[in-house]
């Protein structure tokens, strides 16, 4: 290894905790907890070339990396810096943001900050809530991307709003869905509600749900993609297996035959504002 | 005197509740919860502090000061505006509010309180702006048919968790074919578009999620149940669809009308 990949590899370890696996070239990929590169192709990308473009909740900034890598001219990625911003459920709103700084040595927007050096990447990252985004506060986009954010979300709608609000062209969403409540056979626009805990998730729509969450925050939907499965990275813990547990057994297999692949299944909408 | 009276019933364009409110004078509401309203899930309400959220024409409010309460606040918005407005109608849906229930609200509540010589207090305000610190904490908070019009049912619910010191009774619409199909799985159908102003509408099991979620305990819940639609309410057109739904309403709920659910709880965090 020349020294310039040896330095590389050492900014790589001194994040504690990569939620994005990112290409960082010479065959360095960040050990994530989540790799989208087997799906990226899969999404229903914009045309992203020469526009203005967001990335809401970027975290390690995968997308909002991928969106430079396709030509697009600007990049602001947008994500809350510290743990207590986000929508904790009220039994773990003690706990929880204190779980999250120790798992996370209190470096949240290390990896980010690393992989933008490592890549040269232009891309401007500014600590905002979803809620917050307004034209005020961050002008207008051709493109917004957010991903795997909304089920973090207790008003999933406000936020959705609020990305509307700024969003002048397409809208690229990619969320977490249940396969068990998406039927293949008719619309059936409805959620599973968690609320409690520090897994700090609300609301999972089924895929129509997705679709209805956009649809009642004034989208108009142009295209779909999925299910697929977002694939575990390194840094996930390996789900438990129990080959003695028929329902969990009968999960894994109805999420091979309809997402593809083990991981959290997720689905894509390309979507616009309507007027 | 009832001839008066009767005048100034017949003056509101919309009563939304069915209220007793002389011998001889009964509002043509919307909804009559006369039927159900001793099936609900009480707490003893003697000589406690009461508040009714989203009160509306205050069916449940002057139920609380029936059933003994020593004093009830009864809260809602003052202008149609304030509603949780879908996105496509929120320009439309306040004007075609006041063209069908007169551009005032809280003109039923006033008459019914004034003809049952209710001590009542009214407050003006959005169940997301509960705080403590504004109205104090109430012994006993009572909430119905309100969620399903909320963008954000849970903040709601946290809202109200802030000042109820004691004990919560929610009664909401709920989903009858998705509490027979996920008995046990909170699960909540979407809508957010048009002028049903709906947006979640849990099953059974999301119902108490939601109350849950919000931070507090379960105590007891009673079977599904309907409220009745009073003589106000729109004549529903009959066609087979229709015809099935009914059927299921009336062998799991007893009655035609709306499905609801209903708990008691009380505060966990």
């Amino acid at each position: 290894m020349t020294s310039e990949l040896l330095d590389i590899q050492a900014d790589v370890e001194t994040v504690p905790v990569w939620y994005h696996s990112i290409e960082l070239g010479a065959g360095i990929v960040t050990p994530g907890y989540y790799d989208l590169r087997p799906i990226v192709d899969e999404l229903p990308w914009p045309d992203v070339r020469g526009k203005r473009c967001l990335d809401v909740g970027t975290y390690d900034g995968f997308y909002a990396f991928e969106l430079e890598r396709r030509g697009a001219a600007e990049v602001v990625a947008v994500d809350v810096a510290d743990p207590h911003d986000w929508d904790w459920p009220p039994d773990a709103r003690e706990e929880g943001p204190a779980g999250v700084e120790r798992a996370t040595g209190g470096q949240r927007t290390l990896g980010f900050e690393v992989a933008r050096r490592v890549l040269r990447s232009a891309a401007e990252r500014r600590r905002m809530t979803i809620y917050e985004l307004s034209p005020e506060t961050v002008g207008r986009f051709d493109v917004v991307v957010c991903g795997s954010l909304l089920l973090h979300l207790r008003d999933p709608l406000r936020g959705l709003e609020a990305i509307r609000g700024v969003c002048g062209g397409s809208f690229l969403s990619v969320e977490e869905v249940r396969l068990s409540l998406s039927s293949p056979f008719g619309r059936e626009p409805v959620a599973e509600l968690n609320g409690s805990g520090e897994q700090l998730q609300w609301w999972v729509p089924s895929v129509s749900g997705h679709h209805q969450m956009l649809l009642s925050s004034g989208f108009e939907i142009e295209r779909t993609a999925g299910p697929f499965a977002i694939r575990f990275g390194p840094s996930h813990p390996p789900a438990a297996v129990r080959l003695s547990d028929w329902r969990s057994l009968r999960r894994r297999l109805v999420q091979r035959v309809l997402a593809g692949a083990e991981g959290v299944p997720h689905a894509a909408v390309l979507a616009k504002a309507r007027t | 005197m009832s001839a008066g009276l009767r005048e100034e019933v017949d003056s509101n364009p919309l009563w939304y509740h069915t209220l007793d409110l002389a011998p001889d004078v009964t509002t043509p509401g919307h909804f009559d919860l006369r039927p159900i309203v001793d099936r609900l899930p009480w707490p003893d309400v003697r000589g406690k502090r009461c508040l009714d959220v989203g009160t509306y024409d205050g069916f449940l409010a002057f139920e609380l000061e029936r059933r003994g309460a020593r004093e009830v606040v009864a809260l809602d918005i003052p202008d149609h505006r304030d509603w949780d407005w879908p996105v496509e109608i929120r320009d439309l849906g306040p004007e075609y509010l006041a063209a069908v229930a007169g551009p005032e609200k809280g003109v039923g509540f006033r008459i019914a309180r004034e003809a049952l010589g209710s001590n009542v207090e009214k407050v003006d305000m959005s169940v997301y702006d509960l705080d403590p610190g504004r109205l104090g904490t109430f012994d006993v908070v009572v909430c119905g048919s309100l969620l399903l019009h909320l963008r954000d049912p849970l903040r709601a619910l946290e809202a109200i968790r802030s000042v109820c010191s004691g004990e919560f009774m929610s009664s909401e619409e709920v989903d009858l074919r998705l509490s027979v199909k996920h008995p046990r799985r909170a699960v909540a159908r979407l809508d957010g578009t048009g002028e049903m102003m709906q947006w979640w509408v849990p099953n059974v099991a999301a119902h108490k999620r939601m109350v849950f979620a919000a931070g507090f305990e379960i105590l007891r819940s009673i079977r599904p149940y309907s409220d009745a639609f009073g003589v106000g309410h729109p004549a529903h057109r009959a066609n087979l669809r229709g015809i099935h739904r009914r059927a299921a309403r009336i062998l799991l709920t007893d009655s035609t009308g709306v499905p609801h659910a209903a708990l008691l709880a009380r505060p966990r965090v």
